[in-house]
């Protein structure tokens, strides 16, 4: 029969690998909330049911922290940087080495923490190493859970504010990540820039669908900055397609002599900056709808697109034109 | 009582700040308000403070309380500055819930619950970070910013692990603390900006809102520096190479940012960037205070931190003043904003007297320390070095601004007062103003204004007339204020002699359960303890007690008698 702490272990560490390891937000902030749930467990003496209650309630919030961050726009990021498969097993080595090592002894807390503890902090190395934002901070989340889980089974459970604390701090840098990656001040930003350059339009304004090439009808404050003189709107942010490949040729920098001179083919070119890396929009500073990247993916679009792709010097049309009677 | 006033304060202010930013006048006054408040409340906390939540006790200090209002009063400066020189409305919440997370970390008894609050006010700073994409991977703020939280959580949450000391299984405890030490020097190195780790800490200017410098490089690493100084008694008893190999990395980092930094700010053209390296150098007596590994370091670290705090708030709120009264932060630009705001460059000269000091001052008495203690006998010419490079910063700044005047700073308004004209013939500005304010009331321009404007009116537009002599005159008070500090005044000195219930957890003996190897040496040794007073054994020592080598201090290190407890 296997034992509760054992169990709780176990779903930690399997949280930690579906959070490293997922590449939609959504199954990333999942994992992470299983993991912050069943950490409390992980312990010995358990914790009064005050504190595991804060604890729940705080994983649930950090958890909405981040899902929040992915649903406000796609957050779907490369993933885990060396595979599922070797998440897993490096997990599960980890576990193993966790399990048999004793770098503390007597032991204060339950053995299978200290595996636990062991698992995450390895499984936090190689997000915490990379580039993406998203990524580094769900790397971050990973390895303070795992902390805590060494924490309690070398030095023993925490105190009751060490609860709150650490469910602060987990709180915390979720709410970090998610600030980090969220297009929150996108307008911001937009209007800044739209000042410096008036012909700069948001490009959360007409968002395009990245499967038909078809225009959604944008909001109001985008449609009004749609002027005679305004360029293609850059950047895009498609849902699906190229992935991977964008998200590695956004490595690459914007050249800074990059022309200004929309094209039609930036207008449907995926932002290097895009939501693949982790936030949600594209970078307003950028020159809008110039060349930007030679790496740079292009989305197959059918031909032809009588009305949706705006040319230099013609209105942008926003909505399906009205027949003519 | 106080305690929970402030954290309620700081809780409240930074929730209702946050929810009220998109309301242009609420969220500062909010941000205002709350500051105010966490100021007032920050003086009452002292010795006699307590607060017990459950099986941990929060108990106040003098240097907690002392710290506490400082870093709220530098926030409500910085903010009034930021009334006139653009308002960043995350500044106000996020100074509020980092100053709460400090809070817990500076009161609280078990070093657990102090090290992970103090991770947890780190991560404030990400509210500052401007989201938007950057041109390239390199300058990408929001990348540097979740990689600093992240290791910062990882060096405070070892930290806490080691603090508590745990029976590790082996012959030698050595490479444990010297890997706690190594990884925590390096958050505290990241964090403050200290070369070669400057790169984030130049561009906040981009990649960050206004003035949050402020935050970012100086209120959360000094907060981060008090915890990491009062951690690093725990290694006072060790002995072994592991460590002094970690001891050597974080001095080797300390020297860089002394000489690398001040160097950086005297070729660089922009007036963020000179301002953060200045920022920058100062960190690196930070990092020696912890490599000295030893109790005589930590007064006057203390006081230095609250100088650092005080004075390079005063910076941050100078360069935004400058910047706003001629439109631009280059420096070569601003050739002469001497004759036109002298009452700025006499702000820059306190500054400078503030953060260097003079032979007999309390602040250059730390700062002398602190090399002398965190340095070899070899590398104590780098105290005159760096007075030397600072001062040459400082001096760089205020010839630039003797000079002649550019066409930016010609038509820049001046510091001379003036008044909206009344009976009079209108002045250029004084017809501006006065035409915004009549076309703002509905009326119909071209009239008399002076008539039609009634005493409020006229008192709005004084203050836009006088905006440019209102900032100077707060900063000016503001590097008063940081002077004051660094010369002893106010209670800095005494409020320095004690320390933070983290001392007390770091200097005790551990009590742990025996375990089955026989113990390393036969003679327990208690340490001496640091702490103001006595506090409980922390939560997380369980268990008889384990032995603890004798204090260790490689030289050139003197140890001091224990600080006394404050008695003011």
């Amino acid at each position: 029969m296997i034992q509760p702490v054992v169990a709780a272990a176990l779903i930690a560490a399997i949280g930690g690998v579906v959070a490293i390891a997922a590449r939609d937000g959504r199954v990333v902030a999942l994992g992470l909330l299983i993991a912050m749930v069943a950490t409390p467990f992980v312990a010995s003496p358990e914790p009064t049911a005050l504190a595991v209650v804060f604890r729940v309630l705080g994983s649930l919030l950090a958890a909405y922290l981040l899902l929040a961050a992915a649903r406000s726009q796609s957050i779907a990021s490369e993933g885990s940087g060396i595979g599922v498969l070797a998440e897993t097993a490096v997990a599960g080595a980890a576990f193993s080495i966790g399990w048999f090592i004793v770098p503390v002894e007597p032991l204060t807390g339950p053995l299978a923490a200290q595996a636990a503890g062991v698992t995450l902090v390895a499984l936090a190395i190689v997000p915490l190493t990379g580039r993406d934002v998203f990524r580094v901070g769900v790397g971050a989340a990973v390895l303070v859970i795992g902390g805590s889980l060494l924490f309690q089974a070398w030095i023993g459970p925490a105190s009751s504010v060490g609860q709150i604390v650490l469910t602060a701090l987990l709180v915390a840098v979720a709410g970090a990540t998610g600030l980090l990656i969220s297009p929150f001040d996108a307008m911001t930003a937009m209007r800044g820039t739209a000042a410096e350059a008036p012909a700069a339009v948001p490009s959360a304004a007409g968002e395009l669908s990245a499967d038909s090439g078809a225009e959604i009808a944008p909001d109001a404050a985008g449609e009004a900055a749609l002027t005679e003189a305004a360029p293609a709107v850059p950047a895009p942010l498609p849902r699906r397609p190229a992935a991977r490949k964008t998200a590695r040729s956004s490595a690459a920098p914007i050249p800074a002599d990059a022309s200004p001179t929309p094209t039609r083919a930036s207008t449907i070119r995926t932002s290097p900056f895009g939501p693949l890396r982790g936030e949600g929009w594209t970078d307003p500073s950028r020159p809008l709808g110039g060349e930007t990247s030679d790496e740079e993916t292009e989305i197959e679009t059918p031909e032809p697109l009588p009305e949706v792709f705006p040319t230099p010097g013609r209105v942008r049309r926003l909505r399906p034109r009205e027949p003519r009677r | 009582m106080s305690l929970l006033v402030f954290l309620v304060i700081c809780g409240i202010g930074a929730a209702v700040g946050l929810a009220a930013r998109s309301s242009r006048w609420l969220g500062r006054l909010v941000g205002l308000v709350c500051l105010l408040l966490a100021f007032a409340a920050a003086l009452t906390i002292g010795p006699t403070t307590s607060l017990t939540i459950g099986d941990v006790t929060l108990a106040g200090t003098s240097y907690s309380g002392f710290f506490l209002a400082c870093a709220a009063g530098s926030g409500l400066l910085l903010c009034v500055v930021g009334l006139a020189s653009g308002w960043p409305d995350e500044l106000a919440p996020a100074a509020l819930a980092s100053l709460a997370g400090l809070a817990i970390a500076f009161t609280a008894a078990d070093p657990g619950v102090a090290l992970a609050a103090g991770a947890a006010a780190a991560t404030a700073g990400a509210l500052l970070i401007v989201r938007t994409a950057p041109r390239d991977a390199e300058g990408d703020g929001r990348l540097a910013e979740i990689r600093t939280i992240g290791l910062v959580a990882a060096g405070l949450g070892f930290a806490a692990i080691t603090v508590a000391r745990p029976p590790w299984n082996g012959r030698d405890d050595g490479p444990i603390f010297a890997l706690a030490f190594l990884i925590l020097g390096l958050a505290l190195a990241v964090r403050s900006g200290a070369v070669p780790f400057h790169v984030p800490a130049a561009r906040l200017g981009r990649t960050a809102a206004p003035l949050s410098p402020a935050m970012l490089l100086v209120w959360i690493p000094a907060g981060l520096a008090v915890l990491a100084i009062s951690w690093s008694a725990t290694t006072l008893g060790i002995q072994s190479d592991w460590l002094n190999a970690s001891i050597a990395v974080v001095q080797v980092v300390a020297v860089a940012t002394l000489v690398l930094g001040p160097l950086a700010a005297l070729v660089h053209d922009e007036l963020e960037e000179v301002v953060a390296y200045s920022i920058v150098t100062d960190a690196g007596f930070v990092l020696l205070a912890m490599a000295a590994r030893t109790d005589s370091a930590a007064e006057p670290a203390r006081l230095w931190l609250i100088v650092f705090i005080a004075a390079k708030t005063g910076l941050v709120a100078w360069a935004a003043g400058l910047s706003r009264a001629f439109g631009t932060s280059n420096v070569p630009r601003l050739r002469g904003w001497l004759r036109r705001t002298p009452m700025l460059g006499l702000a820059l000269a306190v500054i400078a007297v503030a953060t260097i000091g003079w032979p007999g001052s309390p602040v250059y008495e730390a700062r002398s320390t602190l090399i002398r203690l965190g340095l070899p006998s070899g590398l104590q010419f780098l105290f005159p070095v760096s007075i030397a490079l600072a001062l040459a910063c400082y001096a760089r700044l205020l010839l630039i601004g003797l000079r002649s005047a550019t066409e930016d700073v010609r038509l820049a308004r001046s510091e001379l007062p003036r008044w909206p004209a009344v009976g009079r013939r209108p002045s250029a500005d004084a017809a501006v103003a006065a035409t915004a304010m009549t076309l703002a009331s509905g009326a119909e321009p071209g009239g008399e204004p002076e008539a039609s404007a009634g005493v409020g009116d006229r008192v709005a537009a004084a203050w836009r007339l006088n905006r440019t002599t209102g900032v100077s005159l707060v900063i000016v008070a503001g590097a008063a204020l940081s002077a004051a500090l660094a010369f002893g005044g106010l209670g800095t000195s005494n409020a320095s002699r004690s320390g933070i219930p983290l001392d007390a957890a770091a200097h005790t003996t551990p009590t742990r359960a025996p375990t089955q190897a026989p113990p390393r040496l036969p003679t327990p040794t208690p340490l001496p303890s640091l702490a103001p007073r006595p506090t409980p054994e922390p939560s997380g020592a369980v268990g008889p007690s384990q032995s603890i080598p004798p204090s260790f201090s490689p030289a050139p290190i003197t140890t001091s008698a224990p600080a006394q407890p404050n008695t003011d």
